[in-house]
C-alpha cells in the first residue's frame, strides 16, 4: 500500500515533469520537433482531369476553390514515325509523344492513378516537378506491365512543370518520348487568352544518321555523347508544319506553354516573325517582357505570350539553328487574316530570316 | 511479408503433388545445356566483385506453349480455370481459348504464367527457376565469335536485341533468334524470364524506404555505384524484374528451368 502510494506519487511527479519537458521542448512521441500541419484551403468536391494530347492544351480552370482532381495516365509503347520514312518505339504518357497535358489549380489536391499497359516491355514511374514529396512520386508510381498504382499529392506550387519517367535506365526512358507537362494553375488563375498551344521539345538518339529510313531504335553511345539525329517539337519532325500547322488570327493573344523533355539539350526557344510580349521564364511566377529568344532548360518550361499583329507565318525553332534546319526542331503557327501594314509592309512572300 | 507467407501453402501443395510425369521430366532434363562454374559482375553491387555461380544446367529455349499445355494436361490443379488464386490472377493464360487449349503456335513461348506455375512446372520436370544470378551469369555470356571482355560492344548488342523484341502478337518459336556460346537461346531478344529470386530486392527491402532499391535503379544517385552504367539492358530487365508480383504474369514475361549437375 504504501509502496503502491510512493510509486503512485512518484509516477505522477514524473508525468507532471515529463509533460513540463515536452511543453517546453515542443517534441512529440517519437523525440521529433513537432510540425505545425501546414494550413491549406479546404478541398470542395472531385472532379476528373481533362487530359490532352499536344498540340491541345485543356480549357482554362474557372474555379475559385480547391478541388480533388483525379488524374489517370497510362504508359504505351508506340511504334509510330518520326520523321519521313523513319519510325521509332517511343514509351509515351498517354500514347504520344510529349505525354497528355495536365492541368490543375494551385491548392488542388491530386489523386494520380499511372498505368503500365499490359504490352508493356519496360516497367515505368512519373515523376512529376509539381510534386512536393520524394522522388516527385516516382516510388509511389513504379508499376510493371499490367500494372496500376495511385498517389496523391497537394499542387503547393503554382507554375508549369514537367513530368517524365524516372525507372533506370531514366536516360533511355526521357529519350524514348517519356515526358509531357503538368500545370499548376495560380489560384488567381492566368490572364485571359484567345488561343493556348502545347509544344514540348524533345530530341532522339537512333542508331541510322538523320533521315536513315526504317525503324531506328536508340543509340546509347550518341545520348552519352549528347549528340542527337533529331532535335523535334511534339515527338516527330514536321508534327507542326503543313497541315498540322497551328492556326491563329490577326488581333489574337496566343499563350504557348512550352516545354523540354531533353533528355540533354537546353533549348533557345524562338519564334521567328515574333517577339513576346510575355514570358515566365522557367515556368515559374516572374514575368519578363519583350523577348526574343528564352532558354528552356532540359526538364524545364516557359510560358510565352504574344499577341499576332499582322498575318503570315510565324516559325518556332530552337535558335540553336542547326537543331532546327538540320534535326528537326521546327514548327509553324499560321496566322490568318487581313494584312496590317501600319505594322508591317513588304513582300513576305520572299520569305528568310 | 505477403510474399514470404503466401508461398507457404504453396510449398504444402506442391509436396501433396505426386512427382506425375517423371518421365518428361527427364526428357527436358536431358536436353539441358550444361552451364560451367563462372562468375560475372552484377549490375547492383554493393561491393565491385564478381558474384561466382556453380555450376548448373539449364533449358536451352524458353518452355513454350506447347510444354506448358502438356503440364496443365497432366497437372488439373494448374488449369486456368482451377489454379489457386493465391498463386495466379485473372491474367492467368487468359490468352489461351480455354484450359485445355493453348491456341496457334504451341512452340513460342508460353507467357502470362505466375511465379508460382512457372515453380511448379519446373519442379514437375525435376528442376526449379533458376537464380537471377544464374540466369544473368548466362545471358552475359556472348554468342560465338564476340569477345567476352568487350564488354561496350557486348552491352550494344544486349541493347539492340533487347530493342528488337516483337510485341506480344508477334512472338517468335523459340530457338529462333540469338544462340550463345554455351548454345542457349533467346535471353535477350524476346521475353523478359521468370528468376527464382525475382522479388528479392522487395524481400530485403524492409528498410528500403529511402535507399536500397531505390538508389540502385532510380533516378538521382541511380546510378552511381553501378559497375558498368552502359549496361542499359541489364537496367531494363533488373527494373522489369523489381516491379514483377509473384501471381501476376505478362504478356512478355515467360521462363525456363534450371536443373542440377
Amino acid at each position: 500500500m504504501k509502496n503502491t502510494t510512493f510509486f503512485g506519487i512518484t509516477g505522477a511527479a514524473l508525468a507532471i515533469v515529463l509533460f513540463a519537458l515536452l511543453g517546453l521542448t515542443r517534441t512529440t512521441s517519437t523525440g521529433l520537433p513537432s510540425i505545425p500541419v501546414p494550413e491549406l484551403p479546404e478541398l470542395r468536391g472531385e472532379q476528373t482531369a481533362v487530359l490532352t494530347a499536344a498540340p491541345l492544351v485543356p480549357p482554362a480552370i474557372d474555379r475559385d476553390y480547391a478541388t480533388r482532381v483525379k488524374v489517370e495516365l497510362e504508359t504505351v509503347e508506340v511504334t509510330k514515325r518520326l520523321a519521313d520514312g523513319v519510325e521509332y518505339t517511343f514509351w509515351t504518357f498517354g500514347g504520344s509523344v510529349p505525354g497528355s497535358f495536365i492541368r490543375v489549380r494551385e491548392g488542388d489536391e491530386v489523386e494520380f492513378t499511372l498505368k503500365n499497359h499490359p504490352t508493356s516491355m519496360a516497367a515505368h514511374n512519373i515523376d512529376l516537378h509539381a510534386v512536393t514529396g520524394p522522388g516527385g512520386g516516382a516510388k509511389s508510381t513504379f508499376v510493371g506491365p499490367n500494372q496500376e498504382k495511385t498517389f496523391s499529392f497537394r499542387a503547393l506550387n503554382p507554375g508549369l512543370y514537367v513530368y517524365h519517367c524516372a525507372v533506370a535506365p531514366v536516360g533511355m526512358h526521357i529519350a524514348n518520348g517519356m515526358y509531357g507537362l503538368i500545370l499548376v494553375e495560380p489560384k488567381e488563375g492566368l490572364p485571359e487568352v484567345d488561343r493556348e498551344f502545347y509544344v514540348m521539345q524533345g530530341e532522339f538518339y537512333t542508331e541510322g544518321r538523320h533521315g536513315e529510313k526504317g525503324h531506328q531504335p536508340f543509340n546509347y553511345d550518341k545520348a552519352v555523347a549528347e549528340n542527337p539525329d533529331y532535335v523535334v517539337f511534339n515527338g516527330s519532325v514536321g508534327s507542326l508544319v503543313g497541315d498540322n500547322a497551328l492556326q491563329a488570327h490577326v488581333g489574337e493573344r496566343i499563350r504557348l506553354f512550352v516545354g523540354n523533355g531533353g533528355p540533354n539539350l537546353v533549348s533557345s526557344f524562338h519564334v521567328i516573325g515574333e517577339i513576346f510580349d510575355n514570358v515566365y521564364p522557367e515556368g515559374g511566377t516572374t514575368v519578363n517582357h519583350n523577348v526574343q529568344t528564352t532558354v528552356i532548360p532540359a526538364g524545364g518550361a516557359a510560358v510565352t505570350e504574344f499577341r499576332a499583329d499582322v498575318p503570315g507565318e510565324l516559325i518556332m525553332v530552337d535558335h540553336a539553328i542547326f537543331r532546327a534546319f538540320d534535326k528537326g526542331a521546327l514548327g509553324m503557327i499560321d496566322v490568318m487574316g487581313p494584312e496590317m501594314p501600319v505594322i508591317f509592309d513588304g513582300d513576305a512572300a520572299a520569305g528568310g530570316h | 511479408m505477403l510474399r514470404l507467407a503466401s508461398s507457404l501453402p504453396l510449398v504444402l501443395l506442391l509436396a501433396s503433388t505426386p512427382a506425375v510425369g517423371a518421365q518428361e521430366g527427364d526428357s527436358r532434363q536431358a536436353a539441358a545445356v550444361a552451364v560451367p562454374a563462372g562468375s560475372y559482375r552484377p549490375l547492383l553491387v554493393t561491393g565491385d566483385g564478381a558474384v561466382s555461380v556453380e555450376p548448373f544446367r539449364l533449358d536451352a529455349m524458353a518452355v513454350t506453349r506447347g510444354d506448358f499445355l502438356a503440364f496443365v494436361a497432366a497437372h488439373p490443379e494448374w488449369r486456368r480455370n482451377t489454379a489457386p488464386e493465391l498463386f495466379v490472377d485473372e491474367g492467368y493464360l487468359a490468352g489461351w481459348p480455354s484450359d485445355l487449349d493453348a491456341g496457334e503456335g504451341l512452340d513460342r513461348p508460353v507467357t502470362e504464367v505466375s511465379w508460382f506455375a512457372a515453380r511448379a512446372f519446373c519442379a514437375a520436370h525435376g528442376g526449379r527457376l533458376p537464380t537471377t544470378d544464374e540466369w544473368e551469369y548466362a545471358a552475359s555470356l556472348p554468342e560465338p565469335g564476340w569477345d567476352p571482355a568487350d564488354r561496350p560492344a557486348l552491352h550494344a548488342r544486349f541493347l539492340a536485341l533487347h530493342q528488337q523484341r516483337p510485341g506480344p502478337d508477334a512472338l517468335p518459336a523459340v530457338g529462333r533468334t540469338v544462340r550463345n556460346q554455351l548454345g542457349v537461346w533467346d535471353l535477350h531478344g524476346v521475353i523478359h524470364e521468370w528468376t527464382a529470386d525475382f522479388n528479392n530486392q522487395m524481400l530485403t527491402g524492409a528498410g528500403r524506404d529511402d535507399r536500397g532499391l531505390d538508389r540502385e535503379l532510380f533516378c538521382a544517385a541511380g546510378s552511381v555505384g553501378v559497375p558498368d552504367p552502359s549496361d542499359y539492358a541489364g537496367f531494363l530487365r533488373s527494373a522489369h524484374r523489381a516491379s514483377l508480383d509473384g501471381s501476376r504474369g505478362g504478356l512478355l514475361l515467360g521462363f525456363r528451368c534450371a536443373y542440377p549437375t
